[in-house]
């Protein structure tokens, strides 16, 4: 199900992304290693802290090169997911920024207010659905919501002067 | 048998707030299984923060219940639709869906229902008898014991579960790197804290394992496409006839006992009980060609496996502290965010907890095989919600869990990160679950090489020198090679998604 792209390239440029994998891993095991050093390897009879850190980095390490030997020569084409699509990926960055904006905005607004607004816009930008349906399903899920966990588990989610 | 026990058990499970939470369990994993895109692991993720509310055994009790209930749920839209709404009813696709081509689906679905409700139930009578003599043996266990078992159920989460056994083994090294972030115990040294005041505890597993399940499926599903369309369902015939009975008798026999031994193994689960348990079956039978074409020993037989495996999982968690699989993984850490600590002495120290929890699974698996013979027309219009109505919700249920755990934006924070993480890492083929396991055992596992190294004074000889260790970390290091064997590419097969 590669959204247009012909296969071959699509499984190409996964293929690359592996190497890409493997590098992200080599360099944290590589953060990782020095960092536990610093902690304190400690003695084989006294593990300091930095003892089983570090041998899970090394281990990351090596564990690295092997993926970038085998990806490099070639050696094995294993399964991995599909490319996504533009339109995928457009509306996995929106549930992201979405996520964040929720975050950032939750002790401006208030719970009740930023609630809605996440729906809504997940539904209208990335649901794609009507503005009356759109507002309609954010109010009410917004309402709910703040029935739910406010009043009815009283969890202390931020609100504005308002009170909502 | 322990009956004083099994009264006290069956009195917390009893008490009305856990019959009620049972029942909520067992209907969220019901619907949860139906539902392709959210799994058992998912939900129990999202529903950690609500379980915090709750006394210990009545969280593990609704935690529980929707693991079990999803095995059973999964069934429906791999009859009716084709679609396997859990891992673990793949293979249920195969005949399942055929038999409702027929018009067979009802006798599928009950013969589904009947094989799941006598599977679950002798696996946890099972679990009664065999869960009480494992943790007698482990009390014996010390740091060394502790630190090879943790070996072992790595190795074998990581065989199981990751189609690559070295993009396996790298998250398990990634979860003990994440374990150990925030102050050490022992010396008191901020490890990976690169100065964050919110880390020096640690990285708090639970909004990650809510972004690694929860969110991160999310946004793997935002790719798909489509909806399958449902079958005008005449489910009215829930119930299999005598013929269907009588030929399913055998497999729910063996799928049963296949499944409960599959479902000790850390890392095998339900899922691939369910297929051994169809390879079993259609070797077994006098005509094996006809599987494929609605043999409802291809039903009987996984969807009893799937069963067992998933109360087999409960027998390490409970009697050594062990997670079985993810799922497992999150109930111990659910166990430990009560301030339970799993292992041995959970018997002999929070008996109601355990003996509430197995007596719960009884009464679950009763309310399971009720919902599911005469309601299958309801489940069925669950499907038809649209995706986009229920992605939204699922987020939100992320976002307010992560933030009510410490009132924390940092937490919302680490949620959203390992969200996009975890989508990195389905695209890139890397599992989750020797992460979480990694994740959650690392204190443990650290413990026991530390503990173990002292006692020793310095020689890692000790792991070895001490038989049930040594036993332990050679059945690990068999395990590893298991992939050599040709017989498991051909019992396992290709892991579809």
């Amino acid at each position: 199900m590669i959204d247009g792209a012909p296969r071959t390239g699509g499984i190409a440029r996964i293929a690359r992304g592996d190497v890409a994998a493997g590098l992200v891993l080599l360099i944290l095991g590589g953060i990782a290693a020095f960092a536990s050093i610093k902690y304190g390897l400690g003695k084989w009879s006294v593990p300091g802290p930095g003892f089983l850190p570090f041998g899970a980095a090394v281990l990351i390490i090596i564990l690295a090169l092997v993926i970038l030997a085998r990806e490099l020569t070639g050696a094995v084409r294993l399964e991995i997911g599909q490319v996504p699509s533009k339109t995928a990926l457009r509306d996995v960055l929106a549930v992201l920024a979405a996520m964040v904006g929720y975050a950032a905005l939750l002790p401006v607004t208030g719970f009740l207010t930023t609630t809605a607004l996440f729906v809504g816009f997940l539904l209208r930008f990335v649901g794609r659905k009507s503005w009356l349906v759109t507002l309609l399903v954010a109010a009410g899920v917004a309402v709910v919501a703040h029935l739910l966990f406010v009043v009815f588990l009283a969890v202390q989610m931020p609100v504005t002067p308002f009170g909502f | 048998m322990q009956w004083s026990n099994i009264l006290l058990g069956f009195e917390t499970a009893a008490q009305p707030v856990n019959l009620l939470f049972c029942f909520i369990g067992v209907l969220l994993g019901q619907l949860v299984g139906i539902l392709p895109g959210l799994g058992p692991a998912a939900a129990i993720a999202i529903l950690l923060p609500v379980s915090f509310t709750m006394p210990p055994a009545t969280a593990i009790i609704l935690l529980a219940g929707i693991y079990y209930g999803a095995q059973y749920g999964g069934t429906i839209t791999s009859v009716l639709l084709n679609v396997p709404g859990e891992s673990s009813s793949v293979v249920t696709t195969l005949d399942g869906y055929q038999m409702a081509q027929q018009g067979r689906g009802g006798a599928a679905l009950g013969i589904a229902a009947i094989g799941s409700f006598i599977a679950g139930t002798v696996a946890n009578l099972a679990l009664m008898v065999i869960g009480p003599l494992l943790a007698d043996i482990a009390l014996d266990f010390g740091p060394a014991e502790y630190f090879s078992l943790m070996i072992l159920g790595m190795a074998t989460i990581t065989i199981f579960t990751s189609g690559s056994v070295v993009k396996g083994w790298s998250m398990a090294a990634i979860g003990v790197l994440l374990g150990s972030v925030g102050k050490d115990i022992i010396s008191g040294v901020p490890r990976f804290t690169f100065g964050v005041r919110e880390l020096m505890d640690g990285i708090g597993f639970v909004p990650v394992v809510m972004g690694l399940f929860g969110v991160a499926e999310v946004l793997s599903s935002l790719e798909e496409e489509g909806k399958p369309v449902p079958i005008k369902t005449n489910v009215r015939d829930a119930l299999p006839s005598a013929e269907d009975m009588r030929r399913s008798g055998w497999p729910i026999a063996r799928g049963t006992v296949l499944g409960f031994f599959l479902g000790l193994l850390p890392g095998a689960g339900s899922v691939v009980a369910a297929f051994a348990s169809y390879a079993v079956e259609k070797r077994l039978s006098p005509t094996p060609e006809k599987f494929g074409t609605g043999m409802i020993e291809g039903v009987a037989g996984p969807e009893s496996a799937n069963n067992a495996a998933a109360g087999a999982g409960f027998v390490p968690l409970l009697s050594l502290g062990i997670p079985a699989t993810a799922v497992m993984a999150l109930l111990l850490g659910a166990l430990m965010i009560h301030g339970i600590q799993p292992g041995p002495m959970l018997f002999s120290l929070h008996p109601e907890i355990v003996w509430g929890v197995i007596a719960s699974m009884y009464i679950g698996n009763l309310m399971l095989l009720i919902l599911n013979l005469p309601l299958i027309p309801l489940w069925v219009k669950c499907v038809e919600v649209p995706y986009a109505y229920m992605f939204p919700l699922i987020l939100l249920f992320c976002l307010i869990g992560a933030f009510s755990l410490q009132y924390s934006l940092f937490d919302t924070g680490t949620l959203i990160a390992f969200g996009l993480i975890g989508y990195l890492m389905k695209k890139f083929g890397y599992e989750p679950a020797p992460l979480i396991l990694a994740l959650i055992l690392t204190p443990l596992l650290e413990n026991g090489l530390r503990q173990s190294l002292m006692i020793s004074q310095g020689s890692p000889m000790i792991f070895i020198t001490r038989p049930l260790s040594a036993a332990f970390l050679v059945i690990a290091a068999l395990i590893l090679l298991l992939p050599v064997l040709p017989a498991r590419r051909r019992l396992f097969g290709e892991r579809s998604k």
